[in-house]
């Protein structure tokens, strides 16, 4: 919740384009209705909201075809007439009849009036920056040049479904000042190779302290200052420890660098009660590497724009040369810090001297005017410090002994980067800029452009140059036109007529954004002007090709991101009180990266779509091991950790991911959660509740669970109807909490999350008939629905590829993939070819 | 920076980026006219809704060469040290303080402001929970009235705010409050459900009549109405924003 003053809201819309022609409805249609739907969606009862009485009277479909879409998605996914006792099925061969009859109706009533292409995709912001990444061969990640643009809008998690998304004049500036970061970033006119140097920096040279009393935090460098002791941290600190007469200026170009720590864990076995350390000591002590573009970021209470390099997990007691290599621009400068530490040493750390050496305890300036108002002798060295904790403490802590930064490292000079675009030449004013621009219009546009198209970009830089401008400014210039131009920011597809074949490099353009979310490479596109890509055996070998390549970790991310919507983790964080791991173990981007993996796992083996939901594996880092109660993982890796049978993890379901994209930080509703079954796996999204019916409003006075809240709710026929659909699924995760812990009880103390509350009841009835009471038994259910999971998967592997939602017109492809994917073991990289094998993926 | 001269170097660079990404417009154009005879007829908007960017860019980058060359407005007012480092409850009154000043010189003539996270040290507030759980308050006792003290607590700001515009006298006799709408809004109607509906909004200002609490029938008054309203007041030409079914019923000017 947000307090907003002269708001101005800008909102874009999608309106529909379908405007069917009145034709008449073949009369089986209001038959079949009038026979077995009527009796609940007619005016009186308008179950579900839907009233059909008018289109039974009605003779044209007109105001009817939304409506008719409809019954006909529900009577193919065989969702209605729901099956119970009372209502009259129709038989398999009267639904297939129906079913076929309104297909070919809707169909010829669309014909030619509801587009069926994609709509034009912009690229998005992710895509942007891998397409940046990939065509001028510059790093993105540090001073991400897109870190201002507009949010993309989504729809269903997916940002490039073109209908959805917009553009404005603000997009298009920040396109342009994006363009030409990278752009100085890739090309080095007038410049030569930068000698490497290299930085030496001592404990001295760090933020240190002689000697400690027990405050905020602790730095302490050794008497013979050999070493810097670290005893405070956590993930977010304020209190980097840093190079601080380097950082003012930093690296002095961009480049790769090698940054080395010379660095152990000390304490990690302490002579102290185990509750006077706040941190979790199973795990190796872990100090994290950064780099940030400026002393600013360093500041206290910033974060945007420091970029975590690495988390090493040291060894006890035996120092050893940590280091990363990493591209850092000019300015740049790295820091480290106890990641996994206590928090502030000051709590801590009094505690300690209290308990264990009350000779580091000295008087305050407070106490010691305290003693002076009560009369009492006050000693004459009272404020005077003897002991140092500091000289005693024995607490955990990660000692530094050097620090070091070489580079820049070029390994070829001009950087590829710049060859890419200009070759080895680097005076702008010997290139024959009329080749260069054509073949970078070739590259950034992904076909083959002729000279006559670009000669606004010649005659530009032509104008400029006769104008005095120098001629690699000029250069930069028309370069960043050319990728501010609509022919790069939009995939164009081409084409006046839905349903046409894509032309050789619109495929592979196609094939890229898919498997990559970026630009096809040289191959791809020498493939595609040879004409053969299309080939199936080429296309398969490609698929290959590009699911092996490192860059199809950007499919993984993205798809699993938009079809999970593990996107809204982060939008609604839980409470510091009740989740405090959460932010110590950095869970969420640990609980992300264990679906990354497991997704990629199923991929890289082919494994059967099923294991999505039931696998008796997961992967594991320390931290998120720990959330789960599994023993045995420890450190930063993830490895593959097998669970026993029945076990309660096992599958999406079971994965913290989930289970947190599908709460809100604060409570866990079992409607979210039987909402994202419903449409992440099952693929049949409930509709959207009736208009006028107020949300649950919780009310958590005593001890109302939210099943007895739920029930209240479903006494109103209205609710009734949908969340009888939808709340069972739900009810059987509700062993997870709001970040996918488990639990037998509710909380008592919902602030702190702490004691035990009610029982947790996880029982449901479907409106399958089938009765479920928790997850293990959710999941062997969705095991038994393959068809439905897997129908599911490959629609939303074509809304990812395609940026367009599949509908009726593709159910007879869709169908067909399916079947042949579950009778050929039903594997997942099996499905990804399938999908991109069919005519569905090389048609506009 | 908004009461800070700019460098004549700074200037000078400024201005230059300006004209150069208005040459970037046009050089880009022919592009877009090229594509929209390629693409179907629906792609077609997609391609409009480039030209309008280019255009409202254009629209901009010229006024704001315009602005480039404007002095900027002489204030005494200076901010405390290190702002970012103070509570959140001490930081607020700063934001207003700004606005205030950015209307008063007419250095702008629409602000939105927007808080939402209290930051360290419960923002300064004797508070014990974060703002978001306690909007879920689940009508807990306890939760309700630690959430008011930071609900009351904006609500006085805004007052202040109001009255530091009152007291400001503008070239035409009225007062910057009569010449500025000030709205002050939530999102939720209600966060413990996450209802959007029945949203508290205040108006003041604009010339418009106050003083009374409108109420309507639920579900039949978009807030857009409202909003349209606004822009109507503001002199846009429009007559719809977003679900707006005109402008709000009983609101009138003086």
């Amino acid at each position: 919740m947000s307090i907003h003053s002269f708001t101005l809201v800008v909102a874009v819309f999608w309106s529909g384009l379908v405007t069917a022609k009145a034709e008449a409805i073949p009369p089986s249609v209001p038959v079949f209705i009038k026979r077995y739907c009527i009796d609940c969606h007619n005016a009186d009862s308008e179950k579900g909201d839907r009233n059909f009485e008018s289109l039974i009277t009605s003779r044209t479909s007109k105001g009817h075809h939304e409506t008719l879409k409809e019954v006909l998605d529900q009577l193919n996914l065989g969702e209605m007439p729901p099956r119970k006792n009372s209502i009259a099925q129709p038989s398999n061969n009267e639904r297939r009849e129906i079913v076929a009859i309104l297909s070919d109706y809707l169909k010829t009533m669309e014909a030619g009036k509801v587009p069926y292409a994609t709509i034009m995709r912009r690229l998005t912001r992710y895509e942007y920056n891998y397409t940046m990444r990939d065509l001028l061969g510059v790093d993105t990640k540090a001073a991400d040049a897109t870190r201002f643009f507009p949010a993309d809008l989504k729809s269903h998690g997916f940002s490039n479904y073109g209908p959805a998304q917009a553009l404005s004049d603000v997009q298009l500036q920040h396109y342009i000042k994006a363009a030409r970061t990278y752009l100085d970033r890739a090309l080095v006119f007038g410049q030569q190779k930068p000698d490497v140097q290299k930085w030496i920096f001592k404990p001295k040279d760090l933020p240190h302290e002689k000697k400690n009393v027990g405050t905020v935090r602790y730095r302490v460098i050794s008497a013979d200052g050999k070493h810097l002791d670290i005893g405070h941290g956590k993930p977010s600190e304020s209190g980097p420890t840093y190079p601080k007469e380097f950082a003012a200026r930093g690296v002095p170009k961009d480049g790769l660098y090698r940054i080395s720590v010379k660095a152990t864990a000390v304490g990690r076995n302490h002579p102290y009660a185990p509750e006077l350390i706040p941190a979790d000591l199973t795990q190796p002590l872990q100090m994290g590497l950064w780099h940030v573009p400026g002393l600013s970021y360093l500041a206290k209470r910033t974060s945007e724009g420091r970029v975590l390099v690495e988390v090493f997990d040291l060894a006890d007691n035996k120092p050893q040369t940590y280091e990363a290599t990493v591209w850092m621009p000019a300015g740049s400068s790295p820091f480290v810090h106890w990641i996994n530490g206590i928090g502030a040493t000051k709590g801590p750390l009094q505690k300690i001297i209290q308990r264990y050496y009350p000779e580091a305890k000295r008087k305050t300036p407070y106490e010691v005017d305290r003693l002076k108002e009560a009369g009492l002798p006050v000693p004459k060295d009272a404020l005077v410090q003897k002991v140092w904790i500091s000289d005693l403490y024995k607490g955990p802590r990660i000692r530094i002994f050097e620090m070091s930064i070489e580079g820049p490292f070029h390994d070829q000079w001009p950087p590829l980067s710049h060859q890419g675009i200009a070759g080895t030449e680097t005076n702008a004013s010997n290139l024959n800029v009329e080749q260069v621009l054509l073949k970078f219009a070739s590259k950034a546009f992904r076909n083959p452009v002729k000279l006559e198209e670009i000669t606004q970009y010649i005659d530009y830089f032509k104008d400029q140059t006769a104008k005095g401008v120098a001629a690699d400014e000029a250069l930069k210039q028309a370069l960043t036109a050319m990728l501010t131009s609509p022919r790069f920011l939009f995939l164009d597809e081409g084409g006046e007529d839905g349903g046409k074949q894509l032309d050789e490099f619109q495929l592979a353009t196609r094939l890229s954004y898919t498997l990559w979310c970026s630009t096809p490479d040289e191959r791809l596109l020498n493939l595609a002007s040879k004409g053969t890509l299309s080939q199936s055996k080429i296309l398969n070998s490609e698929i290959e090709r590009l699911l092996k390549d490192d860059r199809s970790k950007a499919f993984i991310k993205r798809f699993s991101d938009a079809w999970l919507r593990l996107d809204k983790i982060g939008s609604m964080p839980p409470g510091t009180k009740q989740f405090p791991a959460y932010f110590s173990d950095r869970l969420e981007s640990a609980m992300k990266n264990e679906t990354y993996y497991f997704v990629s796992h199923l991929l890289q083996e082919n494994h059967p779509i099923s294991k999505f939901v039931d696998a008796p594996y997961s992967f594991l880092n320390g931290a998120l091991a720990r959330h789960y109660g599994v023993n045995g993982v420890a450190g930063e890796n993830f490895t593959k950790v097998q669970f026993p049978p029945k076990a309660r993890r096992g599958g999406l379901l079971g994965h913290a991911s989930v289970l947190t994209a599908t709460a809100n930080g604060v409570e866990t509703s079992p409607v979210t959660r039987g909402v994202w079954v419903l449409e992440s796996l099952l693929g049949t999204p409930p509709s959207p509740p009736p208009p006028d019916v107020p949300p649950i409003e919780p009310d958590t006075r005593g001890a109302v669970t939210i099943r007895e809240q739920l029930t209240k709710h479903r006494h109103v026929a209205a609710c009734a109807d949908c969340h009888d659909k939808i709340d069972p699924w739900g009810f059987a995760l509700e062993f997870f909490d709001p970040i996918g812990g488990l639990r037998e009880h509710y909380p008592a103390n919902k602030e702190r999350g702490t004691g035990k509350g009610r029982r947790i009841d996880g029982s449901g009835k479907l409106p399958s008939g089938e009765h479920v009471r928790n997850e293990v038994e959710l999941r062997e259910l969705l095991v038994s629905r393959r068809v439905q999971l897997t129908r599911n998967l490959t629609c939303k592997l074509f809304l990812h590829a395609t940026g367009r939602e599949p509908d009726y017109r593709d159910y007879k492809v869709i169908n067909q993939i399916v079947e042949k994917s579950i009778s050929e073991g039903n594997g997942f990289r099996d499905l990804i070819h399938m999908v991109i094998t069919s005519e569905l993926f090389s048609r506009r | 920076m908004l009461f800070q001269p700019t460098g004549q170097g700074e200037l000078s660079s400024l201005k230059k980026a300006n004209q150069q990404q208005i040459s970037i417009l046009d050089l880009v154009e022919s592009d877009a006219r090229l594509l929209k005879k390629r693409v179907g007829i629906e792609d077609r908007e997609k391609i409009d809704q480039y030209f309008t960017s280019i255009r409202s860019l254009e629209k901009r980058l010229t006024q704001s060469a315009a602005w480039l060359d404007r002095p900027k407005p002489k204030v005494s007012y200076s901010l405390p040290n290190e702002p970012n480092e103070m509570d959140f409850v001490d930081r607020v009154p700063l934001y207003y303080d700004l606005a205030t000043l950015a209307l008063q010189t007419d250095s702008t003539r629409v602000i939105s402001l927007e808080f939402s996270d209290l930051g360290p040290n419960s923002g300064g507030f004797p508070v014990t929970r974060g703002y978001h759980q306690l909007t879920h308050h689940g009508k807990v006792d306890s939760y309700i009235k630690e959430l008011s003290i930071i609900e009351r607590f904006h609500t006085k700001q805004f007052g202040l705010f109001l009255d530091k515009l009152t007291a400001i006298k503008e070239p035409n006799g009225k007062n910057l409050l009569d010449n500025t709408m000030a709205l002050l809004g939530s999102g939720m109607g209600n966060a413990s459900s996450h209802s959007n509906k029945n949203l508290p909004l205040l108006l003041a200002g604009g010339g418009f009549k106050h003083g009374n609490h409108m109420r309507f029938e639920p579900g039949k008054t978009p807030a857009s109405n409202l909003f349209l309203s606004m822009l109507q007041r503001f002199g846009l030409d429009t007559d719809t924003f977003n679900r707006s079914s005109g402008t709000l019923t009983g609101l009138e000017t003086v």
